[in-house]
């Protein structure tokens, strides 16, 4: 997928703008502040219709305005496609080709982006939920049942926990919640058998990727901590097995559940976690090393989702290359140059030069975007 | 607002499902300018339905008399029962004509944040007419969420440890008529998990 031309109005600090991004990759510099995210932002709301930022729909729109305008028109696989997005207060309009779009459902997908931003970071050593949002949506963007499953599952865990508190207070009596068991276990264990099936290929993208980035002869190795498997026991990953273990789990923990009134085993409390060559990457890589190990996950995902779609998908790369080391550097530009459209962000204005590529340059200045070539403003 | 009488209704139509302040003050409205014969018509409507219509002492659906039309409709297959949610959904399915069978109607699903469990639904009646009547088949009809899901695994497993009663439920998937191109993907994957062999 690939953007052909993308124009915005009152969006964050950028008032009026058009950019018609190369087809490789394309630098924003400028300094902090002028508004280089929030182009990355602008496009990222174009492919999820939500920001990746920590802040309300109506900050998006510039300041005393009523409403912000994305307009892009994509092209995927030779098929262009016009979006327009209406930003308001809370409220949001989609358009594909005129069309208005009123589920977000049916968007989804129609646009595909990959981000990696300083955030992205906490993947390897932040909380367990932060890897099990990205497992998931790695999951769901390519598999729309799966997201509606972990839909369910949430609504059954709410169920489940709010009678196991009846069932301590002695409210209700103990055989309820046998249907209930049943339901997170059907659900529960499709969760997991896409999870594990899912990472079996991933895994592989992953050590290819890190291999180029990280070191020629490393070894990656991505391991799947499931609550109900216990210490030491071998997990298939086949649907039934996992729903035996599932079951057997929950009765060997139910007394607790009650007495705690929460779900204790599970696909929402399972982890992920990373062994790179001799031991876990969370206690051993370095700062550096786990920022190159966050970038080759999430590269992988990019990779395994264009093999999948039979396109890649495009690349937002918020301030990532500056702080590599020149030899982290080069083996990153030998990578994006074989990916689709990238679009990166940076403080270095000479950053193409260091990175040794062809791109396409823009200078984010207070809000404006200008194309820069041979040093010039065009 | 000066009138207290208007605001009354408005906040009473405003208790209704799907109605909010603007069009609960739209009906209000209406009902103040239609002819007064017109608005005692509705208002008498309503008090005849709250005093007339009650629940079938048989299968819970809505009646007039101590027994539903269908449950005294002797020409039913009273070896049949099909198990609803909701009197709603017995119109629903009685609509297609197709269906010969009785109902059962359980007034909800089980949902233990509603602090709905087994005890709350018209289950006892259900199990009775199991009892004491030749029942062939029981087809559970409820909805395809969770809560109608955990009630029909609830009640299969009910009915199975009672005696060798045939229990089936509703297929899930694609509309008739309608083409697969437009299904969404959850539907179609249902479908396709819920498909059966053509002999």
């Amino acid at each position: 997928m690939e953007i052909r031309r993308l124009s915005l109005q009152h969006f964050r600090n950028i008032r009026s703008c058009i950019v018609v991004p190369g087809r490789g990759i394309n630098i924003l510099f400028g300094d902090n502040g002028q508004g280089k995210t929030n182009l990355l932002e602008a496009i990222y709301f174009l492919s999820h219709l939500g920001t990746f930022r920590p802040t309300a729909q109506k900050d998006l729109v510039r300041q005393g305005m009523q409403w912000g305008r994305v307009e892009g028109t994509i092209e995927d696989q030779g098929v262009p496609k016009d979006i327009l997005l209406t930003i308001g207060e809370k409220e949001k309009g989609v358009r594909v080709n005129g069309k208005p779009v009123s589920r977000g459902v049916d968007y989804y997908g129609t646009f595909d982006v990959t981000l990696f931003s300083p955030e992205t970071l906490n993947l390897v050593r932040g909380a367990p939920e932060g890897r099990r949002r990205f497992l998931d949506r790695a999951i769901y963007s390519l598999d729309r049942r799966y997201l509606y499953d972990l839909k369910e599952y949430r609504k059954i865990l709410q169920q489940r926990n709010v009678l196991l508190r009846l069932i301590r207070e002695g409210r209700v009596p103990r055989r309820e919640l046998t249907v209930w068991n049943e339901q997170l276990v059907r659900t529960g264990s499709r969760i997991l058998q896409r999870r594990y099936r899912f990472l079996k290929e991933y895994v592989e993208y992953c050590t290819g990727i890190f291999r180029q980035l990280v070191h020629k002869e490393g070894e990656l190795r991505i391991l799947y901590h499931a609550t109900l498997v216990r210490k030491g026991e071998a997990m298939t990953g086949g649907l039934s097995e996992i729903q035996e273990k599932f079951m057997a789990g929950i009765a060997a923990v139910v007394d607790r559940e009650i007495q705690g009134g929460t779900t204790r085993i599970g696909p929402h409390l399972d982890d992920l976690s990373f062994e790179v060559a001799h031991g876990p990457a969370k206690s051993f890589a370095s700062q550096g090393e786990s920022r190159m190990l966050a970038l080759a996950l999430t590269l992988s995902e990019a990779r395994f989702h264009s093999e999948k779609k039979g396109a890649p998908p495009v690349l937002l790369l918020d301030d990532v290359a500056s702080e590599l080391d020149p030899v982290h550097r080069q083996r990153l530009s030998r990578f994006l140059c074989r990916m689709g459209q990238v679009f990166l962000t940076t403080t270095d204005k000479d950053l193409d030069e260091k990175m040794e590529v062809s791109s396409t340059r823009f200078l984010v200045e207070r809000g404006e975007i200008t194309l820069v070539k041979n040093g010039e403003k065009l | 607002m000066e009138a207290s009488s208007l605001n009354r209704l408005i906040e009473e139509l405003k208790r209704l499902p799907g109605i909010g302040t603007k069009t609960a003050q739209r009906l209000a409205f209406f009902l103040m300018k239609v002819p007064k014969e017109r608005a005692l018509g509705l208002a008498r409507a309503i008090e005849e339905v709250k005093e007339k219509v009650r629940f079938c002492r048989r299968c819970g659906n809505l009646s007039e008399n101590d027994l539903c039309g269908i449950c005294s409709d002797s020409r039913r297959d009273a070896a049949l029962i099909c198990v609803v949610q909701e009197a709603m959904d017995v119109l629903a399915i009685d609509r297609m004509g197709e269906y010969r069978g009785v109902f059962h109607v359980l007034h909800g699903a089980l949902s233990p944040i509603d602090n709905i469990g087994p005890d709350e639904l018209n289950l006892r009646p259900l199990m009775e007419r199991l009892e004491e009547t030749e029942v062939r088949e029981v087809i559970l009809a409820t909805n395809p969420t969770i809560e109608g899901e955990a009630t029909a695994m609830y009640l299969a497993r009910l009915i199975h440890a009672k005696r060798g009663i045939k229990v089936s439920r509703i297929a899930h998937g694609i509309p008739m008529g309608g083409h697969l191109e437009y299904a969404d993907e959850v539907t179609l994957s249902k479908a396709l998990e819920g498909r059966r062999e053509i002999q």
